[in-house]
């Protein structure tokens, strides 16, 4: 199947030893309110455009105007995951937004697919909410592409190789040329982004945040060139945590959104405190918890803590996958803390179909 | 033919009735502007005045790498991927 990190730091990542197990109503009410999120997402995104809010949202001045052209521009977008709190209870609460550089697309969209297909057991007869991979064969011929589409990540990880290399699989399958470089070896002649055989990168999926292309050298040459990127560049606009409290401001008290604020002690109750540009569940402070990582320092986002449900012993989110604005499935990642890290267990789901 | 806008239709409002009805990809977004915008001067300030102070939460103002070296033929690279090799990018 060509899924190279099964393991990860030498523990197992794919857990098929496990299931979710969902109603076609439970998996409607998270595809309801993916989509509503999402369209939250739109209309805020505009608002944060048009007033001007990147000093909150953590955003420099000298990056706004490239998010700004690319919103106006109406560039679209790819894909993104929503990491949702559902207990089956409640409705699903949106944790935050992976809209810039979101993982574990290859194992939601293909390898759970095939478990569910190629399985004998609880899986015979049951439906998964999964048109991720036929989303994205779509997608790839209305996002408006040249015929060539590079596609690059930064080096020495294996992870985020499989799922660039996926990707280009589904470009390729779309019809689109799809070749491959790391980050480092983008080249710039002045007016132009090169690839190592010196032709102009018109177009490129880069697996590399928005926050660290603008903050490294070439960051500057972005504007001088034609080059069209994919996520495009107004997906650091949701990407911010800080993102997470407008949607609650323009939003108050929607269902599937959680108190948070860009000061601590204004949910009115226990909160969790999030780097703005911080990743993979680092340098988290939550009741009882402490994460390290590399983003101390940063501004912090304070959202209403909502602990996740354990099932089994395990703390399960739900990344709800959004492919060129669609809800097109879902993935299931879990944890043996109320933390999901980059090494927490994807886990397949199936459910009963009508 | 000529497609009548309806009473009291904002530009926006027009741009994203005519992206659904030609069935264009980026109708969501068009439609996405054009709801926000009925939207503005209903919300007080989110962010209580605290625009200034986050923006120097990563580098990225001012900076003109390889300025000047405009109609060069000579190829940089190593510009990206710095803080990559460094931190993991996956969410």
């Amino acid at each position: 199947m060509g899924f190279a990190f099964a393991d990860i730091a030498g523990e197992p990542y794919w857990d098929e030893a496990a299931h979710y197990r969902f109603t076609a109503a439970e998996i409607e009410e998270i595809e309801t309110a993916t989509t509503a999120i999402e369209a939250m997402t739109r209309q805020a995104v505009d608002y944060a455009v048009r007033q001007g809010l990147n000093g909150p949202l953590g955003i420099p001045d000298g990056a706004w105007a490239i998010l700004r052209k690319s919103w106006e521009a109406q560039e679209p977008s790819l894909y993104g995951r929503l990491d949702l709190r559902y207990d089956g209870a409640g409705p699903p609460k949106l944790l935050e937004y992976n809209a810039d550089t979101p993982t574990a697309l290859f194992e939601a969209g293909v390898i759970q697919w095939e478990w569910l297909e190629s399985g004998d057991g609880p899986a015979q007869g049951m439906d998964q909410f999964n048109s991720i991979h036929e989303a994205l064969i779509q997608a790839w011929s209305n996002l408006g592409l040249p015929g060539r589409v590079h596609f690059a990540c930064a080096r020495d990880s294996e992870e985020d190789r499989g799922t660039v290399d996926y990707l280009r699989d589904t470009a390729i399958q779309a019809g689109i040329e799809a070749p491959f470089l790391h980050m480092d070896e983008i080249g710039w002649d002045g007016r132009r982004f090169l690839d190592l055989q010196g032709a102009e990168i018109a177009a490129i999926f880069k697996l590399y945040p928005w926050d660290w292309l603008l903050a490294e050298s070439f960051g500057a040459n972005i504007p001088r060139a034609a080059t069209r990127w994919i996520e495009p560049a107004w997906r650091l606009i949701p990407a911010s945590k800080a993102f997470l409290s407008l949607l609650w401001h323009l939003f108050p008290e929607h269902p599937n959104l959680l108190p948070a604020h860009l000061e601590p002690g204004k949910t009115g109750g226990p909160e969790i405190a999030k780097p703005l540009w911080g990743r993979e569940g680092a340098n988290i402070t939550a009741p009882g918890i402490v994460t390290d990582g590399p983003y101390a320092g940063q501004p912090m986002l304070y959202q209403a803590y909502a602990e996740l449900p354990v099932f089994g012993g395990r703390y399960p989110v739900v990344g709800s996958w959004i492919i060129a604005g669609e809800a097109r499935g879902i993935g299931m990642r879990e944890d043996a803390t109320p933390i999901t890290r980059d090494t927490s267990r994807f886990v397949p789901h199936l459910f009963a179909g009508e | 033919m000529l497609g009548l806008a309806g009473c009291g239709e904002s530009a926006r409002d027009r741009e994203c009735r005519l992206a659904r009805e030609q069935n264009r990809p980026d109708a969501a977004q068009l439609c996405a502007r054009s709801q926000a915008s009925s939207r503005v001067g209903s919300f007080g300030s989110w962010y209580y005045g605290r625009s200034g102070g986050y923006g120097q939460t990563y580098a990225g103002d001012n900076r003109s790498a390889f300025a000047g070296r405009s109609g060069t033929s000579t190829v940089a690279r190593g510009g990206f991927g710095s803080t990559g090799a460094r931190a993991s990018s996956g969410g």
